[in-house]
C-alpha cells in the first residue's frame, strides 16, 4: 500500500494514510465524466499501488448497484485495489428516506380516496411542507443531476446504419436495423441491435468498461468497449454472414482485461442460470 | 410533355452502370418511349462506344452547357431505336467543368421534350456524382454480388436517401447461378437484406453482353441473351409494368441437354420471356 499522499484530478481526489486510500468523486461530475477520470488517474499511477482495500466516496450521490459497480469495477481492474465500501453523506439518505416516505404516503391518500368513476382532480392534494419538500430523486436541480447519473438516456434509431453513417448517442443505443459494413455505431452506454452487425460498434466510449453489445447476429465487425477493441480475421462483409459462427444473439463484454464475444442464448445463458450481462 | 430524371448509379465503377443505361435506354424506346440518355462521365466516356455512336459525336455534354452548341445538335439519335437520344460527355475535359445547376437546368428542358432522361453517373462519390443526383427524382442503382460493390452501394444508397431521393431501386447485375448455387456467391436475397431497398431487375452472368458491348449493339437485342430478356424487363417495370422478379437461379439451365438446347438457341423457357 501507499503513503500520505493527496492528489486532485479534477472530479476524483484521492488521498491515503497507511493501509486505507479513500477515493472522492465529484458530487455534480457526469458519473461518465467521473469514471473517465479515475480511469485516467488509476493509468498514470497504477505504480502506487500493490494491493488492499478501499473505500469510495461518492459524496452527496445516492447510486443504483449497477453504477457501483461500474466504479468498483473501474478501480478494481485499473489497480488491483479491491473496493471495500461505499460511502455517501448521511443528509442524502436521509432526504432520499424521506422522499420515499412521502411518496408512499401520497400514494396512500391517491388509492385511499379512489372512488371509481370519480374525476382524479377533485381528490384532496396531499400537503408537503415547504421546508420539509423532498430533495430526493424527481424534485429540485440537485435531483436532476442525480436522477442524471441514476442512468443513461436510451435512443433508438429505426432503419439500417450505411456504410460511411456514423451516428453517436450520448447513452444506450438500440438500433432496429443492422450495422451494415463501414458504418459506425459509437454510444457512452450499451449498444443493442436488432439486426446484424456488421460494421463497427463502440460502446462505453466514455470509459465504461461495464458497457455490453449485444446483437441478433455478428458478422466480423470490429468492436470497442471503452479502450478495449476485438475483431476477427475472416471472410469479411455481408458474404461472413453465411458462413460465420456469429449467428444468432451475441454478446460483447469486457471480462479478465479483454473483450470477450459469445452466443448470449447458450453456455451463458439466462436459461442456464448465467445471464453474462449480470456481473 | 413531362419526363421524368432517372440516375443510374453504383458508386462503385466497373459493376456495369453504363451497359445498363444503354440497354434500359433502349428497351424504353422499343417500348414506344422519347428517350434520352445523358453520360456525365466526363473524361471518360463509355456511353457512346456501347451504343455504338462514337462515330457521330460532334457536340457533348460541355458544349452545350457552354454554350457552343444548341441542345438539338447535341442530341445523337440512335442508330436502331427510333425515339433514343444520346448526349455524350465531354472527353477532354473533367467533371469540374459543369456544375450542378446547369445539369438540373439540362435535365429540365429534356423533360420537357422526353418520357424519360437517364443520366448515367460517373463512378464515385464526388462532383460528377452530384452533379448527376442533383436532377433525378428516381434513382437505379447498380450493383454485383460482391461484397466492395455492395459496400459502395450501400454508401450511394444513403447519399441518394440524403439528396432526397427515395425512389431507389436495386439492379444487381452479374449473378453466377453457378456460384450461387455452390455458396461462392451472395444470393438476390442476402444482397437485398443488406440493402434494405426494392430491387428493380436481376441480371445474370452473360458473356453475350461482351460480344454486344465491343459491336456497339445493346444486348437487348438479342432474344438468346438472359441478360437482355431481364434488361428488357427492368424497362417494363420502370414503365409500370407489374412483373414478377425472377431470380436467374430459376432460369439458369442446370441439365446437360438444357445447355444443348440453349446453344442451339431452343430453349422454350428463356424464348417466353422475351
Amino acid at each position: 500500500m501507499l503513503t500520505d499522499f493527496t492528489e486532485t484530478h479534477d472530479l476524483v481526489r484521492v488521498s491515503g494514510r497507511g493501509a486505507l486510500v479513500n477515493f472522492e468523486i465529484d458530487d455534480h461530475a457526469p458519473l461518465n465524466d467521473a469514471c473517465r477520470a479515475l480511469r485516467e488517474h488509476l493509468g498514470r499511477n497504477r505504480h502506487l499501488y500493490s494491493g488492499g482495500e478501499v473505500i469510495a466516496n461518492i459524496g452527496a450521490r445516492l447510486l443504483s448497484d449497477r453504477d457501483q459497480d461500474r466504479i468498483r469495477k473501474v478501480i478494481e481492474s485499473e489497480s488491483g485495489l479491491s473496493v471495500k465500501q461505499f460511502w455517501c453523506r448521511s443528509e442524502i439518505l436521509e432526504q432520499e428516506r424521506l422522499r420515499i416516505t412521502r411518496l408512499m404516503e401520497q400514494q396512500a391518500a391517491i388509492v385511499g380516496s379512489h372512488v371509481p368513476g370519480s374525476d382524479r382532480d377533485e381528490l384532496p392534494p396531499v400537503e408537503l411542507d415547504g421546508a420539509e419538500e423532498p430533495q430526493g430523486l424527481g424534485s429540485g436541480p440537485a435531483a436532476d443531476q442525480i436522477e442524471e447519473t441514476y442512468r443513461m438516456a436510451v435512443e433508438i434509431s429505426r432503419g439500417n446504419l450505411r456504410a460511411g453513417e456514423t451516428r453517436r448517442f450520448p447513452g444506450h443505443a438500440v438500433i432496429l436495423g443492422n450495422v451494415n459494413p463501414g458504418a459506425q455505431v459509437i454510444a457512452e452506454g450499451d449498444i443493442i441491435v436488432f439486426g446484424g452487425l456488421r460494421g463497427q460498434a463502440h460502446a462505453g466510449a466514455g470509459g465504461d468498461i461495464t458497457a455490453t453489445i449485444l446483437a441478433m447476429s455478428i458478422a466480423y465487425p470490429v468492436l470497442r468497449i471503452s479502450d478495449y477493441s476485438w475483431h476477427r480475421d475472416g471472410p469479411t462483409d455481408a458474404f461472413a454472414r453465411q458462413s460465420n459462427d456469429g449467428n444468432g444473439p451475441t454478446l460483447a463484454r469486457v471480462s479478465n482485461g479483454a473483450i470477450q464475444v459469445a452466443p448470449y442464448l447458450k453456455n451463458n445463458s439466462i436459461n442456464q442460470g448465467g445471464n453474462p450481462n449480470e456481473r | 410533355m413531362s419526363g421524368k430524371t432517372i440516375v443510374m448509379t453504383s458508386g462503385k465503377g466497373g459493376v456495369g452502370k453504363t451497359t445498363a443505361t444503354a440497354n434500359v435506354g433502349t428497351a424504353l424506346a422499343l417500348r414506344s418511349n422519347r428517350v434520352a440518355v445523358i453520360d456525365t462521365d466526363i473524361g471518360l466516356r463509355n456511353l457512346d462506344v456501347v451504343m455504338g455512336l462514337e462515330n457521330r459525336i460532334v457536340y457533348d455534354l460541355v458544349d452545350i452547357v457552354e454554350g457552343r452548341c444548341r441542345l438539338e445538335q447535341a442530341l445523337i439519335r440512335d442508330k436502331h431505336a427510333g425515339d433514343l437520344y444520346l448526349i455524350a460527355a465531354a472527353q477532354t475535359r473533367d467533371k469540374d467543368c459543369i456544375t450542378t445547376q446547369q445539369l438540373v437546368g439540362l435535365c429540365k428542358r429534356l423533360e420537357d421534350d422526353f418520357d424519360y432522361v437517364i443520366v448515367d453517373c460517373p463512378a464515385g462519390i464526388e462532383q460528377g456524382f452530384r452533379n448527376a443526383i442533383a436532377a433525378a427524382s428516381e434513382a437505379l442503382v447498380v450493383t454485383t454480388p460482391e461484397v466492395s460493390a455492395i459496400r459502395d452501394a450501400d454508401r450511394v444508397i444513403g447519399l441518394l436517401q440524403a439528396a432526397d431521393i427515395h425512389q431507389i431501386r436495386l439492379i444487381i447485375n452479374r449473378i453466377n447461378p453457378e456460384l450461387v448455387r455452390r455458396g461462392d456467391m451472395m444470393d438476390a436475397s442476402d444482397v437485398l437484406e443488406m440493402l434494405a431497398v426494392d430491387a428493380i431487375g436481376l441480371v445474370p452472368s452473360d458473356d453475350r453482353v461482351i460480344t454486344s458491348t465491343n459491336n456497339g449493339t445493346p444486348v437487348v437485342y438479342d432474344g438468346q441473351s438472359a441478360s437482355g430478356r431481364e434488361f428488357v424487363r427492368i424497362a417494363a417495370r420502370i414503365d409500370g409494368e407489374h412483373l414478377p422478379l425472377i431470380d436467374p437461379l430459376d432460369e439458369a439451365p442446370t441439365s446437360i441437354m438444357e445447355k444443348v438446347r440453349n446453344i442451339m438457341g431452343i430453349n422454350r423457357r428463356a424464348s417466353a420471356h422475351v
